[in-house]
């Protein structure tokens, strides 16, 4: 007897290594996002007892549920989560009047984004994009000043974090995410012609939950209200959506399948301004002192172009013509005359008083210029890039160059800064 | 070399019937084990209820609740009652959520060897060194019924667990 009941009890224990064997053989991996949907979980528990003093064969739990005799079991549900996040840590610079149509500027101004599963469950994801209008907060506490439009949608393909036209994938959707996977995209949108330098536009991105079974080409169906919203009958496959609401209502809510983010335009371009000013040099009878507009006075013009943009700009060409020759006109001085004393000095072409041999003289630098005091210093002089021909005077930026200006820096502008160019003229 | 038949024979039978073990001794104890869940649910006129429902679809983070009900069916009184309880895979024991009328409760963090109260487990933390356990490091329950139950008469144990 005592034989018998030893041996029952190590059949029992080899059992119950046996079960908890199983247990652990069966046990899928738990995701951060939750132990995957579908996975069974099972209990037994396991009474010992005795009677007359007498242990007896152990008992396990049976599910009073369930017909026969069975361990108590249910199914893991699939919970609905996700979060869309924008990845940009500042608001992205764009131009004013970007087009979103094909061909793409290349690289566009784009907006990044990242898509993530964290339910439990593979899930495909539609995408679609809004426009917060005019006066919308945006996500970097501002408020947005012009309205983007016309957003699409790139996949990342490979795993670099840069928009690529032509190797990333235009698609508004993602095909099986798996639990706690994410995905990077990418929004291009139109800018406003009549945005201004830093004016910003937003764009929002939402992403949708579907079910796995879809493809890009054949896209599954939005969950139904009522699958969402469907009671707890503890029957069938239920969907329990766990997701918060984003950014963008109302079109995402609380519990919906949906996430949402925003993420916002700034625009940067260059905004040009050119000043033109005169000042007097010298006249034939005081010099350079206090020398009054006659006839015979030499004068000083500035052409300064200021860029007051937060983008650098690429100069071209600056033409200039003087008012004709003749007892009403003014001539160019191909000399730069410095109007040094003496007064007999200030005449045209004086080489004794030239600061340019070619009579023109540049400068640049930060600020809104002109960076110099007429008459100007010879360190100015231009060697290249300015040109007159008759009364026609002719800046050229891209070929400018100074000792202290190298073509074809002198063709780029940046934000903030001026460059000025100076040459001078005799009263007839 | 009988009891390796035994095992072979109780593989097999493990193997055709997953997990429907074989000892539920015929008519001296009625041992069973419910899971079910609290939903909530909107009542006839309008107002949110709680009901609870055998658990079938649970989705992670829902918390089960584990009930386990013994009842003599035999004409004898038994004796020394211990009823041990995995906590399942994939879920997380919900925190002094065990109860028992009349049981000593102790728990089991390495796998159902030993058995302690809550308060005197503990275990490796990811420094190396021991810290107290934590409802999360539970791996087994375990009630001692204090006393006899007579004939006739059944009593519960029960816990709660959130699927991971």
């Amino acid at each position: 007897m005592k034989w018998k009941n030893q041996s029952a009890y190590l059949q029992i224990k080899s059992l119950s290594i046996i079960a908890a064997a199983m247990l652990l053989g069966m046990s899928q991996s738990v995701w951060a996002a939750g132990t995957a949907s579908s996975t069974i979980i099972s209990n037994s528990a396991s009474l010992s007892y005795t009677v007359g003093g007498t242990a007896q064969t152990p008992v396990t739990s049976d599910d009073p549920s369930v017909a026969g005799i069975q361990a108590t079991s249910f199914v893991v549900d699939n919970k609905i989560n996700l979060t869309v996040a924008k990845v940009d840590a500042a608001r992205v610079s764009a131009v004013n009047n970007q087009v979103a149509a094909t061909p793409l500027p290349n690289p566009p101004a784009y907006l990044t984004f990242t898509v993530t599963n964290n339910g439990n469950t593979t899930q495909d994801f539609k995408l679609t994009t809004t426009n917060p209008v005019v006066g919308s907060t945006d996500p970097f506490t501002g408020v947005t000043t012009f309205a983007t439009s016309a957003c699409r949608v790139f996949l990342e393909s490979n795993a670099n974090t840069t928009l690529q036209i032509g190797t990333d994938t235009e698609v508004s959707y993602i095909n099986n995410l798996v639990a706690d996977a994410s995905q990077r995209v990418y929004l291009v949108c139109n800018t406003p012609l009549a945005a201004t330098n830093g004016q910003t536009g937003t764009a929002g991105l939402v992403a949708e939950a579907v079910d796995a079974t879809g493809t890009v080409a054949a896209q599954s169906a939005s969950y139904t209200n009522a699958q969402l919203t469907a009671a707890n009958t503890q029957a069938g496959v239920e969907i329990v959506a766990a997701d918060i609401a984003g950014t963008e209502t109302p079109v995402d809510g609380l519990r919906d399948a949906k996430h949402s983010a925003s993420d916002t335009y700034i625009i940067a371009t260059a905004v040009l301004s050119v000043n033109k000013t005169v000042s007097t040099i010298c006249d034939p009878f005081n010099g350079n002192s206090s020398p009054k507009n006659i006839p015979g006075t030499a004068v000083q013009y500035a052409i300064t172009i200021i860029n007051s943009g937060s983008a650098s700009a690429t100069l071209s060409q600056v033409t200039d013509t003087l008012q004709l020759a003749g007892v009403n006109g003014i001539v160019f001085d191909p000399k730069l005359n410095s109007g040094a004393t003496p007064a007999s000095n200030c005449v045209s072409g004086n080489a004794a008083n030239s600061l340019s041999a070619t009579g023109f003289a540049a400068v640049t630098g930060a600020g809104t210029g002109p960076g110099f005091t007429a008459p100007g210093v010879a360190a100015n002089a231009t060697t290249a890039g300015a040109t007159v021909s008759g009364q026609a005077i002719t800046i050229d930026y891209p070929t400018l160059a100074t000792s202290a200006i190298t073509a074809p820096a002198g063709a780029t502008l940046a934000a903030a800064s001026y460059i000025t160019v100076y040459f001078n003229a005799f009263i007839q | 070399m009988k009891t390796s038949k035994f095992i072979k024979f109780a593989i097999s039978v493990l193997l055709l019937n997953s997990l429907q073990l074989s000892a539920h001794a015929a008519g001296s104890v009625e041992f069973t084990n419910k899971a079910e869940v609290d939903v909530t649910v909107l009542s006839k006129d309008g107002k949110k209820e709680t009901k609870r429902m055998p658990a079938k679809k649970v989705a992670p983070d829902g918390e089960v609740i584990y009930t386990t009900t013994f009842k003599n069916t035999i004409d004898k009184t038994i004796s020394n009652i211990v009823i041990t309880n995995p906590i399942p895979a994939n879920m997380t024991y919900s925190g002094d959520s065990a109860t028992g009328n009349n049981t000593e409760i102790t728990y089991s963090v390495d796998g159902g060897k030993t058995y302690s109260p809550a308060e005197k487990l503990t275990v490796k933390g990811e420094d190396g060194k021991e810290r107290p356990a934590q409802a999360g490091d539970f791996s087994h329950i375990r009630w001692v019924y204090k006393g006899d139950l007579a004939t006739g008469k059944s009593s519960e144990v029960g816990f709660k667990a959130k699927v991971k």
